[in-house]
């Protein structure tokens, strides 16, 4: 029995017969008809200092969050950047772009509600207690 | 509006995602994916009305991206891309915080419905209700409860306690867990227009718990409502853009 190459050869018993189409082309798998049009930033690039990146993400008041080796080489506090204690988030570290669990946040004072949320509520962070 | 919690209990998962060129993005508002069919590749703010394909909450500014290529450190770019970026979480069951706002302009405060209220034993009768808000006591002795008006002054569900004469009660229109009336957010997107009619047509966040404050916390600017999208890019059942 000769086939094309690279082509299927299914060899069955002779009281069985292949049903009709069994050798069509497989269909395409099915594409989501509408897809977000959203790109995510790269981030710091390769080559560049995690420093130099992160001191611009503070020279523009951007969120930043650290992973456990990262966050300890942040002086938080005199970038005037508050550090949420009572909560971690998972993203891809700022520092070493590492994708990590439990990293800690930093939000700029001037996007910080106070305490409560009773004063400048209606802002971007309200301070987790205990 | 601010990250409040997630539904499943897990720790908000944040992303920086490039913010779209046709405007900047300001911190605390929804974003969502570009609907523009011919360019565009950044969120967008939502609009007062529609939320379709939420990406998720920004927590700072970013100016929109240019379309050219810039300077090392010029404009909203650390690093000499061109492309601005915001920080977002993207939670699909993530809550987010709004004010409710006596109107569209940001921080004005709520209203008490009326400094007229007649006694009513039966814990029913709010002089000047609007029909399906939800409203609740600012003084008296039903302080800390909520009801929800089942036609014009009448609540569906009487106050544990009789109405005196002069309590005061605030009304607003997000209901919790109501799938056919939807918030409108104020001007800027950062609040909830407690005032805005109900609008079964908004396509954009459910109401899952209120806030209601009282007088001595003052209820008028520190109440609020926590919603979340009914539409999220990450979300299987999620609507998205084209």
């Amino acid at each position: 029995m000769s086939s094309a190459p690279n082509s299927p050869t299914l060899i069955l018993p002779k009281r069985l017969s292949p049903s009709s189409g069994w050798d069509e082309k497989p269909q395409a798998p099915a594409r989501p008809a509408k897809r977000p049009k959203v790109a995510e930033h790269p981030g710091r690039d390769f080559g560049e200092v995690a420093g130099s990146y992160i001191d611009g993400l503070v020279a523009r008041a951007k969120t930043i969050w650290l992973c456990w080796s990262c966050r300890h080489k942040f002086d938080h506090a005199s970038a005037h950047y508050f550090y949420e204690k009572n909560l971690r988030v998972t993203g891809r570290c700022d520092g070493c772009r590492e994708h990590r669990p439990d990293s800690h946040l930093f939000i700029h004072e001037s996007l910080l509600c106070d305490s409560g949320g009773k004063i400048r509520h209606g802002l971007v962070w309200t301070p987790r207690n205990g | 509006m601010e990250f409040k919690y997630c539904i499943g209990g897990s720790a908000p998962h944040m992303k920086k995602f490039i913010v779209d060129a046709a405007a900047a993005v300001v911190a605390g508002v929804p974003v969502q994916s570009n609907a523009d069919a011919s360019d565009g590749d950044g969120v967008i703010n939502v609009t007062t009305t529609a939320a379709v394909g939420v990406v998720g909450l920004t927590v700072d500014a970013a100016d929109a991206s240019t379309n050219a290529q810039v300077a090392a450190g010029a404009g909203d770019q650390s690093d000499g891309n061109n492309a601005s970026f915001a920080s977002v979480i993207i939670n699909p069951d993530a809550v987010y915080s709004a004010k409710l706002n006596n109107g569209g302009t940001e921080d004005t405060a709520l209203a008490v419905i009326s400094a007229a209220q007649a006694a009513s034993s039966a814990g029913t009768t709010i002089t000047g209700g609007t029909d399906e808000f939800t409203v609740w006591a600012y003084s008296g002795a039903n302080v800390g409860h909520e009801r929800r008006f089942t036609g014009a002054a009448l609540v569906a569900v009487a106050f544990p306690k009789a109405i005196a004469a002069l309590d005061e009660f605030v009304e607003t229109s997000t209901v919790v867990a109501e799938m056919t009336q939807w918030p409108t957010l104020s001007t800027a997107f950062t609040q909830i227009d407690a005032t805005a009619a109900v609008a079964a047509s908004n396509d954009n966040f459910i109401v899952v718990e209120h806030l209601l404050r009282d007088k001595a916390d003052d209820g008028l600017n520190n109440s609020f409502a926590l919603i979340m999208a009914a539409s999220h890019a990450f979300n299987q059942n999620g609507t998205l853009n084209s």
